[in-house]
Parts: C-alpha cells; sequence; structure tokens
C-alpha cells in the first residue's frame, strides 16, 4: 500500500521560484475560461457548474475542460501549454485532500506563472497543506479561495450550492475590476 | 519553541485523510511518526521533504532537527 510516496510538488530540489501573478483580466465578459479537473470526486461538476455561472453571470465563455492524469501531481507541462493557449483564466480544484490540495496550489501559481490568471478551490480542511505547497513555490501569500470541507460527499443539489457560494469569488479572483 | 496551535491544525488535516500524527522531543531535534488507520487514502500524504519544510518552522527547529517516518518506513529516517 504504501511503496511509494508521491510528490506532488513538480520541484527540482532547490526551487528559486519568486511570487509572479498574472495580470488579471478587464472583464469576465467574453473572457475564455479554461477548467482543469484534478479528478476528485465532485470536482468535474463543481468546475462545470462554477462554467456555467461564469457565463450566465458574467458573459464568460469555457473554451478547454482538462483532467489532470493523476490527483497528486502538478499539471504537467503539455496540458498546461494547451490550456493556457485557449484560456484568459483558469478555473482548478478541488484540494479535498493532503496532496491534491498542495497540487492544486502548486497548478494555481504555474498559471500565474506563464501570464493566466488562476481561481484554485480547496476544501478548508486542506487550508494549511495548500499554503505551504504555495510557499514551497516562493508565494507563500498566494490567494486560495476555500470552500468548507468535505467536497467529494456532497450530492449533486448541494455541489451546485457551492458553485453558487463561490462563482463571485472565482470572478474576483481573475479580473482587474474587483482588485 | 514549538507551535502548539498550528501543530494541532497539522495533525487535524492529516486526520480528515486517515492519518495519525506523533511528536517527541530527543534533545535538540525531533521524532515525527506519521501512522496510517483505517481506511487512509494512500494517494494523499504529501512527500517527505514538504511535511518536513511544513513541520520545522512549527516544531522551532531546522529541517535536519526532525526525523521523519512514514507508513511503511521500517525505522525512523532522516527525511533526505
Amino acid at each position: 500500500m504504501f511503496d511509494r510516496i508521491l510528490d506532488p510538488t513538480g520541484l527540482p530540489a532547490r526551487p528559486t521560484n519568486v511570487a509572479v501573478a498574472a495580470r488579471r483580466v478587464p472583464s469576465l465578459a467574453g473572457a475564455r475560461v479554461g477548467l482543469l479537473n484534478n479528478t476528485k470526486r465532485n470536482a468535474a461538476q463543481l468546475l462545470t457548474e462554477l462554467g456555467d455561472l461564469l457565463r450566465d453571470r458574467y458573459g464568460a465563455v469555457v473554451t478547454i475542460r482538462r483532467t489532470k492524469p493523476h490527483v497528486a501531481f502538478p499539471v504537467d507541462e503539455p496540458m498546461l501549454k494547451e490550456i493556457a493557449a485557449v484560456s484568459d483564466v483558469v478555473i482548478t480544484g478541488v484540494g479535498d485532500c493532503g496532496s491534491c490540495s498542495a497540487s492544486a496550489a502548486a497548478d494555481g501559481i504555474a498559471f500565474e506563472r506563464v501570464g493566466i490568471p488562476a481561481a484554485v478551490i480547496v476544501s478548508d480542511a486542506f487550508e494549511v497543506t495548500a499554503r505551504a505547497m504555495a510557499g514551497v513555490h516562493g508565494d507563500e501569500n498566494f490567494e486560495i479561495l476555500l470552500t468548507p470541507h468535505p467536497v467529494a460527499v456532497l450530492d449533486a443539489e448541494q455541489v451546485a450550492e457551492r458553485a453558487a457560494e463561490l462563482v463571485a469569488d472565482v470572478a474576483d479572483r481573475v479580473r482587474e475590476s474587483a482588485r | 519553541m514549538r507551535d502548539e496551535t498550528r501543530l494541532e491544525q497539522i495533525r487535524s488535516t492529516l486526520a480528515v485523510d486517515g492519518y495519525q500524527l506523533s511528536v517527541e522531543e530527543a534533545g535538540s531535534a525531533f521524532d515525527v511518526r506519521i501512522t496510517a488507520g483505517a481506511g487512509s487514502c494512500p494517494d494523499c500524504l504529501v512527500p517527505k521533504n514538504m511535511m518536513v519544510s511544513m513541520l520545522a518552522p512549527i516544531l522551532g527547529v531546522g529541517p535536519d532537527g526532525i526525523r521523519l517516518s512514514y507508513p511503511g518506513d521500517v525505522a525512523p529516517a532522516s527525511h533526505t
């Protein structure tokens, strides 16, 4: 069972990263939204609901949906580039365990570093882990959007409610006018 | 000086994934053991180097002052 411990940092032994925040979009009207699902239960639905809400309330459009091959590892460079090429903003999550909250934070920072504002959703039980990973990546003040733990056990209606609770924060996280 | 509040936060976070954390002071260092409970999530534990980086400021020592063992380890070992 424990024949391996996964390393979700995606970092060399001595990271030299510094905090880099992407320029926020002026408005979400017409903004292209990328959704990165980390495979955790209910992550896909939560992201879909958020995409729909960003469309309905702000006029954004979801242009790409991708799923990470492994929950514990940060997005790989080909997938990051693929998403970044067709997205103005990215939403990723859900950090609903130790390693996946850490890798979700790493994903958000990676998108910011290639110029894409990112909203990272983590359940509040794993805030400590996500923030620790952000610190490892040189961005200890990286903003993480929290939702009550757990997410995995929610039914469809409850996931939709969570999305409705989060959408304004997601919008504020990625657009210029709210910062 | 160890920060008991933050240590408890780490302990609570691990417990959500089914792990238990014990910390024993050993001179100027700490023996930290993480054990797996029933139903623990095998892919949910962060790597040792990251766990040490999280624990070091909480325990008030450098990374070298923490001997960390994970489930499946034969004996407490350095994180390196």
